[in-house]
């Protein structure tokens, strides 16, 4: 009995004391590339450029769900900032949108509630089957940029057309972290992603100009998977 | 009858008790506590170098609030093997705080993308909840103090004017008092916070600290800054 009692309470103990909390899949699905440049690589990439193939899918509950398709320039982890364009279908804050869609969103320092500012843009749609570049750029004091950036918080957005920008926001801080190409399915995983296409997934550098991405990280949440091609080119599936 | 039972209950109250004591008197590594001067911190992690993966959460049924990248995965380490390895990675090791509000009992190491240190008074599943957080990436091309002061001054005439340019010791900050946290699971919980960034030394810093902690809290930090070996 002595011996027994303590065996079963340290056992008891031992299996609480080690129990994990759940791991729980979130409201969010990703497949894509994190860049992951190591925190002591010098670093400095004040611009993301990547060709996305636009596909259609059916969105179920389309009010309430989504899925986008994207390249970002993360400014901060801790809290979390950053820039970003790409397309979207679905519903996002008061919007509904029933095919691809063009859009910018930022959330930064002025950013409460975490409630983004998110820029729907009206100049064109994407249609399915269709490629287009997206990029970022933060253009300040670069050489040769028209019209000139005076301030340093600039961000500026371009689709298809790298001469001319299609919106621009000013952010605090403004200085880039990271950058990440992600295909993002939204509350429910009955959305299927397969032909999803990404390629030619560039850096900005000042002296390089716009360069290959030479590193990534992937990610796939399950059911969704990623096939990586390179470093600057992937396919994601699944979902449905 | 009685007799028995109170010698029965003697030995039920020792096969509780000492199982009981050894066991506390056995402390995991993990609670091994690692000091920066006077202050005394726990690893609030479960084992050293463990991968966080932060999942995203949403309102179910409602449209998102943003359509949020995802948090990277990062390694997890207590402040001394932190250190050691943003050593192995940097080569030296950013400057820390030598000062802390007293309820800082745990302090943790997140390395990724970008490196985290972060000071918390309860365990935390991740930097996201955190009292404190000091971001740090290598960054050799600062910005000078006139882009700086330039970046400030537009965003006041844009309306925000939340932002100020100010010098703590040598170095100058911008700061925010009432900065968005970016992220709505956060949000919810801290609502907006004292935010600092700033370039010293090659290093891109970004502090940021969440109630109970003040402005004044977050300045009495910046101010105690020194290289980890002083």
């Amino acid at each position: 009995m002595i011996l027994i009692l303590p065996l079963i309470y340290s056992e008891v103990l031992l299996v609480t004391y080690q129990i994990q909390p759940a791991y729980a899949q979130g409201t969010s699905w990703y497949v894509g590339y994190f860049d992951y440049t190591p925190p002591g690589v010098a670093y400095s990439h004040p611009g993301v450029y990547g060709e996305i193939l636009t596909i259609d899918a059916n969105v179920p509950s389309i009010t309430t769900n989504m899925y986008c398709e994207w390249v970002a320039t993360i400014l901060s982890y801790s809290p979390m900032y950053w820039v970003q364009v790409g397309y979207l279908k679905g519903a996002i804050q008061t919007w509904v949108f029933y095919s691809p869609h063009y859009y910018v969103e930022k959330m930064d320092q002025a950013n409460t509630n975490g409630v983004s500012t998110f820029v729907p843009l009206n100049t064109s749609t994407p249609s399915a089957g269709s490629w287009h570049s997206y990029a970022t750029r933060r253009p300040y004091y670069f050489p040769g940029e028209s019209p000139p950036s005076y301030d340093p918080s600039e961000w500026r957005f371009y689709i298809d057309n790298m001469g001319a920008y299609v919106w621009r926001f000013f952010v605090t801080p403004y200085i880039p972290i990271d950058e990440q190409a992600f295909v993002e399915v939204y509350g429910t995983s009955q959305i299927r992603i397969t032909g999803s296409h990404f390629r030619n997934l560039r850096f900005f550098d000042a002296q390089l100009y716009w360069y290959y991405w030479d590193r990534h990280v992937a990610r796939a949440d399950s059911p969704y998977t990623i096939t990586e091609v390179s470093h600057h080119e992937f396919y994601a599936n699944g979902g449905g | 009858m009685n007799k028995k039972l109170g010698e029965y209950g003697t030995f039920i109250l020792l096969a509780i008790i000492v199982p009981m004591a050894i066991f506390l008197s056995f402390k995991p590594t993990t609670q091994v506590k690692y000091k920066i001067g006077d202050f005394e911190f726990e690893y609030g992690g479960d084992i050293e170098g463990e991968t966080i993966k932060i999942m995203e959460l949403g309102n179910l049924g409602e449209p998102a609030t943003a359509t949020s990248p995802p948090y990277p995965p990062f390694k997890r380490y207590s402040l001394t093997s932190g250190i050691q390895a943003v050593l192995n990675e940097y080569g030296e090791v950013p400057l820390l705080p030598t000062w802390f509000p007293e309820e800082m009992k745990f302090a943790d190491v997140y390395m990724g993308p970008v490196t985290i240190i972060s000071f918390s008074d309860r365990k935390v599943s991740d930097f996201r909840f955190a009292n404190i957080t000091i971001q740090v990436k290598l960054y050799p091309n600062p910005p000078s103090l006139d882009e700086l002061n330039k970046s400030v001054e537009y965003g006041k005439q844009q309306g925000n004017n939340d932002l100020n340019l100010v010098q703590i010791g040598d170095t100058w900050v911008v700061l925010s008092e009432k900065a968005g946290l970016g992220d709505p699971e956060v949000e919810a919980m801290f609502g907006p916070s004292p935010l600092a960034w700033f370039f010293k030394d090659n290093y891109y810093y970004i502090i940021c600290v969440k109630s109970p902690l003040t402005p004044q809290d977050m300045i009495k930090i910046m101010e105690s800054l020194k290289p980890a070996n002083q």
